[in-house]
């Protein structure tokens, strides 16, 4: 540094000084930094649950079944909502509802489907049978 | 056994804080006084946030020379801290108490205090800090370095801008200050 700035250095330090803290400074600034401590510890039990909470919501993400409607979709739903969201996809979702309904909507009445099977004595008594069959 | 050593002394967390504090109130309140451009109550105020920051980490520390460096540290990264925050409040347009008020046409050591306050705001950051530390508070390059947290040689560089720019604008500070 050259003799010039440090003139003006040493100029600036003396003219730029912190005033010094007077007695009733001292209590003050003591007084209120004890207030703000006492404060920062009363509220430190909210730093704690706050970490807490994130703590178990990262633990049940993570380890728990996650509630997700795709996930619970499987075999045709799944499809459906495929076909549903991409309108381009050349499947037509009405094939899935023939295939599907039909199959497990089918009405099959056991009734009648075994009446084939009674052998062919039972055949003269089957009108004692018809008019239960009727009430039913 | 001696009465030496029959008894211990205990030093609670507490009285220990309350040393820390009296040795280092002066020095930290000062600190960031001459960091913030001479605002009183923001240096208190930053001095404070500092201590609180100090007072968790205190019992750890055995070293009292390092202790120094690492309470300073504390006060300059406080200071940063308030001084960003209230850029950010100033430029959403929050009402933010300027540190240092302008005078046009400073009287006597008080509007010089100002002056030079405000040639201080218009550096950088990292200008003012290189500047406070090493030529305001009395602390080697190195020491300087280690507080801001920056290398030795952009502390150099820093300090020689500052005293660029300083000059610059407080040119004409030996007329007045004479």
């Amino acid at each position: 540094m050259s003799p010039e700035d440090q003139t003006f250095v040493d100029q600036l330090r003396e003219q730029y000084q912190a005033p010094a803290m007077t007695g009733a400074d001292i209590t003050r600034f003591d007084a209120r930094l004890a207030a703000r401590r006492r404060k920062r510890v009363q509220f430190a039990w909210l730093g704690g649950l706050a970490t807490a909470a994130v703590a178990l919501t990262l633990a049940v993400g993570l380890s728990g079944d996650p509630v997700s409607p795709k996930a619970k979709e499987s075999g045709h739903e799944a499809q459906w909502t495929e076909a549903l969201t991409f309108e381009d996809l050349d499947v037509n979702p009405f094939d899935f509802l023939e295939i599907d309904v039909g199959a497990s909507t089918e009405y099959e009445d056991t009734a009648y489907a075994i009446e084939s099977d009674w052998p062919a004595d039972f055949d003269g008594l089957s009108y004692l049978i018809e008019p239960m069959q009727k009430e039913i | 056994m001696s009465s030496s050593h029959a008894i211990v002394m205990t030093v609670s967390r507490e009285e220990r804080f309350a040393d820390f504090v009296e040795t280092h109130r002066e020095r930290a309140v000062g600190l960031a006084w001459h960091l913030l451009g001479g605002d009183r109550a923001v240096a208190e105020d930053v001095a404070q946030q500092a201590f609180l920051a100090a007072w968790r980490a205190l019992p750890k520390f055995r070293d009292e020379a390092a202790l120094s460096t690492w309470f300073h540290r504390i006060v300059v990264r406080q200071a940063r801290s308030h001084q960003r925050w209230s850029n950010v409040r100033r430029r959403l347009g929050w009402k933010v108490a300027d540190p240092v008020i302008v005078a046009p046409t400073p009287v006597g050591d008080h509007g010089l205090k100002r002056r030079i306050g405000t040639a201080l705001m218009t550096l950088s950051a990292a200008q003012r800090e290189a500047f406070v530390l090493v030529h305001l508070e009395g602390m080697t390059v190195a020491e300087a370095a280690e507080t801001s947290g920056r290398a030795i040689g952009t502390v150099k560089s820093h300090l020689h801008r500052a005293l660029k720019s300083l000059r610059a604008q407080l040119g004409d500070l030996r007329e007045e200050g004479s």
